[in-house]
């Protein structure tokens, strides 16, 4: 469904993405790899308009997005969790879940008993403020808040970065669950090997440029990927 | 007791208009991230639209409300979306300069509409007053408090209420968050704007029966109100507010207590101590 | 060549607040100026005008004369209007031996400083209080005062001279309160001045704040023997068109259109009708002063010693009466200009003091506001 088509970004003179090709089909989760600085971030930044690539060229089941501004593309079911949860910290979760369906207004008390269903802890702590929950509350509050707009894809942005692992394992059960729902996902992770492990295919960006792809349990054992980031 | 209590409600009084247009200002850099220096110029501008409704029309400056308001809503929305839209991500002094720019286009653009005359609006209450437990409360005063309170109240209940108004508060807290909700940030820019203007123009309005109309009024506002908005915390609303309120309140006290002369030396100082108390301002945080 | 001669305008610099908060003042001042220089081509004086705008600013005031002097080589100056700038430019005057004539500014010190080149058509501020003071013992037996005064060196020094007088004529000053110009609220002041109780308030403030007070008196029922206004704005059109307030308030003023000077009342009358507004002393000090600067100048054909020099010797009658710049209680070429105290009746100012001018009855004590 989401076609990137010989994307390239350059901030000034530094090339950021390359010529960047992939796609993402309907219902599949894809996991893309790299190391720091690989162009991950960017990479969604450019697929949700956040920026605009140097040329390339972005399709969601075939409308291309190269005239469309950020807020159009949440309208057409892109939703993007962005790097570091980025959750409103001065609102409440309550506050927060409700401008994650600011485009979804009508489905909104739907939404939100499904969100608290997958996430009890938040129906806890929904009057609090944002900022004054734990890295791993935030996480799943900015997962819940992307859910409140009826995704057909989700970009998800190292959404286990900084977490403890018991709640990384959580996030990542919690990723199938809601890929299960017939959600697409595009995953962006540090974490190579649970990433590979539950996604169907991946690609891995090095300097700005997708040097491997396939399907992700073949890339586990991939020697170069294990080398490079498996440590062994 | 009596004087301390004239004092206190006189202070009070004055210092609901300066929170209005602390208000506007604080909201507009909220969301815009730049300080507008032309934001006593709309003051200005709402005191002379106040003034044309009430010499030609015979409006009263406090139904001249209802119209005072959306013309400058909309003024501030097209100055958004004519200029300011322009600058956005240029560098802070840049956007100083401009909108300082566009006070000084305000100012003399009024001198060369309306010449340099003092212009008063004199209504039949302009120098009534009654009396409350011994204390003489201006009437003019009384009612703009009265309607000052009511806009402050629907304002609130804008910004924490409705959707339009939350996703002007995402606006302001994480541009790019905001944006990935679907929110347009351009026109919430536009409408923050337009917001700003209007309680700047509305502040005009309210004071117009009290004080006089020149073109250079503004310039006494804008610095005024940049004071109450980094007292209270830049970008907060009602921290805007509650330094309007207390700096109202210290220019009446001092001026009864200690010396009408050094009223503003007071100010300055409380202003002074609040911020090496507390860098960020009452209600902001420190960066 | 001698035609040749006789046809150059001779050049006088005017420095004038065009713009800034002494703006609607100024701009009585160049009703004025353009009617001195009507004056002067019916005499045959053709006269070159060159304005620099001060804004009220003593820095641009001087920098204005300086310009004046260097790049236009004027014959002599007329202006500033306030007095810090006219302070600021006699100083500059003095030291670049340029005659200048300060028409309206009235604070003291300016022509106490033994200056040779410096110039007032106008009476100080100082009598300001003194006619005010003078009329009030006439009319009634006030036993004291309160001053509120404007933070400005008119306001001052103004005050300054009430004090003295005050004590002078055993009258008990109960308080002096300065404040600064264009702020909305005199509510804490005015109640200081009700619990006082004093017989007079004497007020020295610009245009828009007389009315602020006047506003604010009457909202906490202040009600003394009388509201003396110490000129400046008490003595516009504007203020006395505020009836509810300005009724019944005294104040000083340089000059009047009912006052029995030559040919005061037929000059208030063409002023009115060429600019739609009442001339006001401003409008008035300003004109005779560029009439004086522009005679003197046209004699002396621009030589600047000879223009002093004419200027400390001549004497002049006109619509601000007798004028001769002369040297007298610590004063140098300062004209002994005959203050006036006039009192609003229905929105008319009423000249009521002293006797000799007096075209009415003063209306005593205040009566209290409608």
């Amino acid at each position: 469904m989401l076609r990137v088509e010989s994307l390239s970004f350059a901030y000034g003179d530094a090339q950021v993405l390359d010529s960047v090709s992939l796609e993402v089909g309907k219902g599949e989760i894809v996991a893309l790899v790299g190391a720091n600085g690989a162009g991950k971030t960017t990479l969604l930044r450019t697929v949700s308009r956040l920026v605009k690539p140097v040329s390339g060229k972005v399709t969601l089941d075939g409308e291309d997005f190269s005239r469309l501004r950020a807020h159009e593309v949440v309208r057409r079911g892109l939703i993007h969790v962005p790097e570091g949860r980025r959750i409103f910290p001065e609102m409440t979760v309550r506050e927060n879940l409700r401008l994650g369906s600011f485009t979804t207004r009508t489905d909104r008390e739907r939404n939100l008993e499904k969100a608290f269903a997958l996430f009890p802890v938040l129906l806890a702590r929904e009057g609090q403020l944002g900022g004054t929950l734990s890295g791993g509350e935030q996480q799943m509050l900015a997962l819940a808040r992307g859910l409140m707009a009826n995704p057909r894809l989700l970009l998800l942005d190292e959404p286990s970065l900084g977490l403890a692992p018991i709640i990384v394992k959580q996030i990542f059960e919690t990723i199938v669950a809601i890929n299960q729902q017939g959600i697409s996902i595009l995953l962006v992770e540090q974490n190579v090997y649970q990433s590979l492990h539950i996604a169907q295919r991946a690609y891995v960006l090095e300097r700005g440029r997708v040097v491997l792809q396939g399907e992700g349990k073949a890339l586990l054992e991939n020697p170069d990927v294990k080398k490079a980031f498996l440590g062994a | 007791m009596i004087r301390l209590l004239q004092a206190v409600l006189g202070g009070l009084l004055t210092g609901g208009v300066y929170a209005l247009i602390g208000a506007g200002l604080s909201l507009i850099f909220g969301v815009l991230r730049v300080i507008n220096f032309a934001q006593g110029e709309l003051v200005m501008l709402g005191m002379y639209l106040t003034w044309l409704l009430f010499t030609f029309l015979h409006l009263d400056p406090f139904v001249s409300l209802i119209v005072v308001m959306p013309v400058l809503w909309m003024l501030g929305w097209a100055l958004e979306a004519l200029l300011l839209d322009r600058m956005h991500g240029a560098l802070p002094q840049n956007q100083i300069l401009l909108t300082m720019g566009l006070g000084l286009v305000l100012s003399n653009g009024a001198m060369m509409a309306f010449t340099s005359d003092y212009r008063l609006v004199s209504t039949t209450y302009s120098s009534s007053s009654f009396m409350l437990a011994g204390v003489a409360l201006s009437q003019p005063l009384a009612v703009s408090f009265v309607l000052t309170a009511a806009i402050a109240t629907a304002l609130w209940v804008f910004l924490a209420r409705t959707d339009t108004g939350m996703a002007i508060r995402a606006t302001a807290q994480d541009r790019d968050a905001a944006q990935l909700m679907g929110i347009d940030v351009r026109r919430m820019s536009r409408l923050a704007f337009g917001i700003g203007a209007a309680l700047a123009g509305a502040a005009g309005a309210l004071i117009a029966p009290t004080y006089y109309i020149f073109p250079q009024v503004g310039g006494s506002f804008t610095l005024k109100a940049f004071v109450v908005v980094v007292l209270g915390g830049l970008g907060s609303v009602v921290g805007a507010m509650l330094g309007g309120l207390i700096i109202g309140i210290t220019e009446s006290l001092s001026a009864t207590y200690i010396s009408t002369e050094l009223k503003d030396v007071c100010v300055y100082s409380l202003f002074l101590i609040v911020l090496i108390a507390r860098p960020g301002g009452l209600l902001g945080k420190a960066e | 060549m001698l035609a040749l001669l006789l046809a150059a305008a001779i050049k006088i610099g005017v420095i004038n607040s065009v713009t800034g908060p002494e703006a609607p003042i100024g701009e009585n001042m160049s009703h004025g100026y353009a009617l001195a220089v009507e004056d002067l081509k019916a005499k045959g004086i053709e006269v070159e005008l060159i304005t620099e705008d001060d804004a009220g600013k003593p820095q641009t005031a001087m920098g204005g004369l300086e310009k004046l002097v260097t790049r236009d080589g004027v014959a002599g100056i007329v202006g500033p209007y306030t007095s810090a700038s006219s302070n600021a430019a006699a100083r500059l005057a003095e030291r670049s031996k340029i005659p200048l004539l300060i028409p309206a500014a009235s604070k003291d010190e300016i022509t106490k400083q033994k200056y040779k080149w410096v110039f007032r058509t106008s009476a100080v501020v100082s009598w300001y209080a003194q006619v005010l003071f003078d009329a009030a013992a006439k009319f009634g037996k006030p036993k004291s005062v309160f001053i509120v005064h404007e933070n400005t060196d008119f306001g001052t020094s103004a005050a300054r001279g009430a004090t003295e007088i005050a004590k002078q004529m055993k009258l008990e000053v109960l308080g002096t309160e300065a404040y600064s110009a264009g702020s909305p609220d005199f509510r804490p002041t005015l109640s200081k001045v009700k619990a006082a109780n004093p017989d007079l308030v004497l007020f020295v403030s610009y245009v828009a704040d007389a009315i602020l007070l006047m506003r604010q008196s009457r909202e906490l029922g202040l009600k003394p023997m009388a509201f003396l206004g110490g000129g400046a704005g008490f003595t516009t059109s504007q203020f006395a068109s505020e009836k509810t307030i300005s009724e019944g308030v005294l104040s000083s003023t340089q000059w009047t259109e009912d006052v029995s000077w030559p040919g005061a009342g037929a000059w208030g009358a063409r002023y009115k009708k060429k600019f739609g507004k009442t001339a006001t002393y401003h409008a008035a000090c300003a004109y005779e002063s560029l009439l004086i600067m522009g005679e003197v100048a046209a004699k002396a054909a621009g030589d600047h010693e000879k223009i002093r020099a004419a200027l400390h010797d001549g004497q002049w009658n006109g619509i601000l009466g007798e004028v001769k710049f002369a040297d007298f209680d610590g004063f140098t070429n300062q004209n002994k200009h005959q203050m006036l105290v006039v009192q609003i009746k229905n929105g008319d100012f009423v000249t009521v003091f002293p006797e000799e001018f007096a075209k009415g009855k003063a209306v005593w004590p205040f009566p209290g506001f409608k």
